[in-house]
């Protein structure tokens, strides 16, 4: 059952994650693996394109939390791209715009980092 | 049920002994087949047999006589049901031939061949001697002591012997009734005589034998006789049993289908999560299907392809796979309601049997078959004294317990029989009701009366009328569950065992050979044995570590899965005492409240806080995450609010200093998502910040018009204080009467419906438009009942939490 999909692409020092599906409690730990292995590999600039979610629980949105501050500490920063508008509403409502860079796509946040 | 210390409490050893005293008094006086008496061996029969065929001058070549030994379950009825029991076993004894041996030549057909009575190559030849040498099927019925009652020669005789005349053809009758009869045959008068091919003769005795009719009948062809038959008619015709088993049938196929769904339901279930052991089953599952073989072997005298090979594959294979699936499926959901109870079981499994908690279990199972030992004692002769009580049984096969080894065959028998009702009746359905209800009456009770109707139990010794067998399923089976709730499976185990045995064992004792009287005593030794272990057992000061070791692995797992469960509850409970348990009664406020938490529970919180008179502090939150930790970091908060909202007037400055709290204390990766507001009923304000939760929804009277309320504010746990400050906005708005405040938190406005549609924000503000004159509680129940009916029967995935605030 692929619930939840994280797919990973990379551009010389900038990751991107392509995320699909489910991410909730049951799934998150899936990201979590794969930003975790991108800090191994001293990789800190993450774009991360939420084209293809179709939900997100809060369970979901703690695994940014855990993870930006040790990559701001390396300079480097998780964006997140390509929100459908009712996934942006929840990160709108909790107030995420004030802390992440939320972008419209995955090419700005791209430009960004370069 | 807490176990008792002591080995054996006084009344079981009190109520054992009078069971054990009654059965051995009584058996002899109660159980019909007490009254058989027998030949020494299956050699005197076959001498019997072969001097009977002698008599009637056929000399069997190349035969290979079979033995069985029957009852005449029309015979075992009359006579049982027209005369008291005590008269009804010497009448079986000596006159009327309940029991009977049947002896069946037939010629060796080879292993791969089957035998077709009607298709066989007869061969027959007149030896120089006047003997008919024959090469077919010929029967015979013996009474116990070996005298004749019916002969056939089935064979197609199609050599033609010298035709003989009527006079000399019943001369050979009556010289083989004189024979055969005896002296009393002179009291016989001949009735009838046929002739085609063959002559017929019949005669009928002058007087009746307890009320039947005996009659002999002999047909002869040529100089040899065909046909011999001595027959026992009853004055009228018995009452047909054939309808009651019927009934019998349907409901025993009912209940067996009704298990085996259940038990492969639950194989399915436990396969999937890995939670069943096929250990302790494949070991008694094993035992069982050896033991069957071993059973067989010294009883087959088939040769054949169906009758030799059938029961060695197919049969045993049957028991393995059956009594695999039975046992898993007891063994695991008896695992999770009172895994204490399988210890000593999965000790004996493991062959560690010199132990004290394996002694303890023996004692009472010894115990219990004394106990049911004298049940069946005492309520064989309380029917036979007091009902028309009578027995009966399809001319039922009782070979097994005649021949071969009837020791081994009575132990093999039970042991099969005893795993499939224990696991099944007892251990299963026990374990599974257990855990439906808690009354454990209520449970011994529906798991006794299945056991009641169920007439798998004893086919051995068919009691009529019905209802009296009913009953008597239901008392041993009250009996049986209510050790298996005392004590334990091993317990149960042996109880049953030892009882299946005895009851059929104790009769051999009196059935006048010396063969079978030592039969019947290797229980008893056995016994005996048990006993010493027993002993030996209790000598042993330690319980072995029974936990570690001997508890299958799959356990840990079901334990895992038990302990999640419990957490969960703890979860909920938390939670649910979190919740205010009344809603302050404020003038000028209405509040409605609904909160349903989801199975696996979420992190809604709501609260009110009286902060004065005229001031009531409403707080609504979401704690990200699910389960205990939700339901820990909702602790969390709740204390730090309670401490901080009478400190500060300001809904802002507590909230700030909330987040600083909760920023310090919480991991990463946690928030919450809160409302907290403060309505003023003098001041007529209402002054709340949001920190990252779904809106205030505002029906205003003034305006005519909804409205959400949405300052700017980051959730809780997920800044520090910089941003978070920076960010925290208080809003104050004018309350007038008529106006309506709704708080709520996503499992609401997310709930979803089986195409996985939101509930959405839209139809929360229309159907609150709609419904404005409602008082705070119509509405709730309204947006409830919208939301169900939306929803339909799609498993709720979130808490749910709407608070209602109406301004009178």
């Amino acid at each position: 059952m692929a619930l939840f999909e994280v797919n990973r692409k990379e551009d010389s020092e900038i990751a991107v994650l392509n995320i699909k599906g489910y991410l909730d409690a049951h799934t998150a730990p899936k990201l979590e693996e794969e930003i975790q292995s991108l800090m191994n590999e001293q990789k800190y600039k993450i774009v991360v394109n939420f084209s293809e979610l179709t939900y997100i629980s809060s369970a979901g949105l703690g695994v940014f939390m855990g993870f930006i501050e040790p990559i701001r500490e390396n300079a480097g920063d998780i964006k997140l791209t390509n929100m459908t508008p009712k996934i942006f509403r929840v990160f709108d409502l909790l107030g995420f715009p004030s802390l992440y860079d939320i972008l419209d796509l995955e090419e700005d946040a791209i430009a960004k980092f370069k | 049920m807490e176990n008792n210390n002591r080995v054996l409490e006084k009344w079981l050893i009190i109520v054992s002994i009078i069971g054990l005293a009654s059965f051995i008094v009584l058996y002899r006086h109660v159980s019909p087949h007490s009254s058989i008496k027998l030949l020494e061996s299956k050699q005197d029969i076959l001498q019997a047999s072969s001097s009977i065929l002698h008599k009637l001058k056929y000399e069997p070549t190349e035969y290979k006589p079979r033995i069985g030994f029957y009852q005449d379950g029309k015979k075992l009825q009359y006579v049982t049901s027209h005369f008291p029991f005590s008269e009804a076993q010497k009448i079986m004894q000596n006159d009327i031939p309940v029991y009977f041996w049947n002896v069946s030549y037939r010629k060796s057909a080879g292993l791969f061949n089957t035998v077709d009575k009607s298709q066989e190559d007869v061969e027959v030849s007149i030896g120089p001697d006047g003997l008919q040498k024959i090469t077919g099927n010929l029967r015979m019925r013996l009474s116990q002591d070996g005298k004749l009652i019916e002969f056939d020669n089935w064979s197609k005789i199609t050599v033609s012997s010298d035709t003989t005349a009527q006079a000399d053809a019943r001369q050979i009758a009556e010289d083989a009734a004189q024979t055969f009869v005896g002296p009393s045959f002179s009291n016989y008068e001949l009735q009838q005589i046929y002739q085609d091919s063959t002559y017929t003769f019949k005669w009928l005795a002058d007087s009746t034998l307890w009320g039947m009719k005996v009659g002999i009948e002999i047909v002869v062809q040529g100089t040899h006789i065909i046909r011999y038959h001595h027959s026992y008619i009853p004055p009228e015709e018995l009452n047909k049993l054939q309808s009651e088993n019927d009934v019998i049938a349907i409901l025993e196929v009912l209940l067996m289908l009704i298990y085996t769904i259940a038990v492969a339901f639950i194989i399915v279930q436990r396969l999937r999560r890995d939670e069943v052991s096929i250990r302790n089953g494949l070991r008694l599952s094993i035992i069982a299907g050896f033991g069957f073989v071993l059973n067989f072997w010294t009883m087959t005298n088939d040769d054949t392809l169906a009758g030799f090979i059938i029961p060695l594959i197919f049969i045993p294979t049957f028991i393995i796979l059956s009594l695999l699936a039975i046992i898993g499926a007891a063994e695991s959901t008896s695992r999770d309601i009172w895994p204490e109870k399988l210890r000593s079981y999965d000790a004996i499994i493991r062959i560690r049997i010199l132990n004290r908690s394996v002694a303890r279990s023996l004692a009472r199972g010894i115990g219990l078959t004394f106990i049911l030992l004298g049940i069946f004692a005492c309520y064989h002769w309380i029917v036979q004294h007091f009902t028309g009580v009578f027995y009966s049984i399809e001319n039922e096969n009782i070979t097994s317990i005649v021949l071969g080894i009837p020791a081994l065959s009575i132990i093999v028998t039970s042991f099969s029989a005893v795993c499939y009702n224990e696991f099944i009746f007892r251990i299963f359905t026990l374990s599974f009701l257990r855990r439906r209800l808690d009354s454990q009456w209520a449970i011994v009770i529906i798991a006794s009366i299945i056991w009641g109707i169920n007439f798998l139990g004893d086919q051995y010794l068919l009691v009529f009328p019905i209802q009296l067998r009913i009953i008597y399923n239901f008392l041993i089976g009250i009996v049986l569950c209510l050790f298996l709730i005392r004590y334990d499976v091993l317990t149960l185990l042996v109880g049953s065992l030892g009882f299946a045995v005895f009851s059929k064992s104790q009769a051999m004792l009196y059935w006048g050979s010396t063969f079978h009287f030592w039969q019947g005593l290797l229980p008893w030794l056995a016994l005996l044995g048990l006993i010493i272990i027993v002993w030996i057992g209790l000598r042993r000061a330690m319980n072995i570590d029974l936990l570690s070791d001997l508890t299958p692995p799959y356990v840990s797992r079901m334990n895992e899965r038990e302990r999640m469960k419990r957490e969960l509850e703890i979860a909920r409970k938390v939670q649910i005492s979190f919740l205010p348990k009344t809603i302050p009664e404020i003038p000028l406020l209405d509040i409605a409240t609904l909160c349903i938490p989801a199975t696996e529970i979420g992190g809604d919180y709501y609260d009110f806080i009286r902060l004065n008179e005229h001031q009531l502090g409403i707080v609504i939150g979401d704690v990200s995450g699910k389960g205990i930790s939700a339901a820990f970091h909702m602790t969390l908060a709740k204390g730090f609010l309670k401490s901080q909202a009478r400190r500060d007037n300001s809904p802002r400055e507590v909230m700030k200093r909330l987040n600083e709290l909760f920023y310090e204390n919480v991991e990463r990766g946690t928030f919450i998502s809160m409302i907290y507001g403060i309505f003023d009923v003098r001041e007529k304000t209402f002054t709340f910040t949001r920190a990252g939760h779904n809106p205030v929804i505002i029906r205003s009277i003034a305006f005519d018009n909804i409205e959400d309320l949405c300052p700017d504010g980051i959730a809780l746990g997920l800044t520090g204080s910089d941003i978070f400050d920076h960010h925290m906005e208080e809003q104050t708005i004018g309350i007038r009467t008529g106006d309506i405040f709704i708080l709520y938190t996503d499992g609401i406005s997310e709930a979803m419906n089986n195409q996985k549609d939101e509930f959405g924000e839209d139809r929360l503000h229309k159907i609150i438009q709609s419904q404005h004159r409602a008082s705070a509680e119509e509405l709730v129940n309204y947006i409830h009942e919208k939301i169900n009916s939306f929803v339909g029967k799609t498993p709720q995935h979130d808490d749910m939490t709407l608070l209602v605030i109406k301004i009178l």
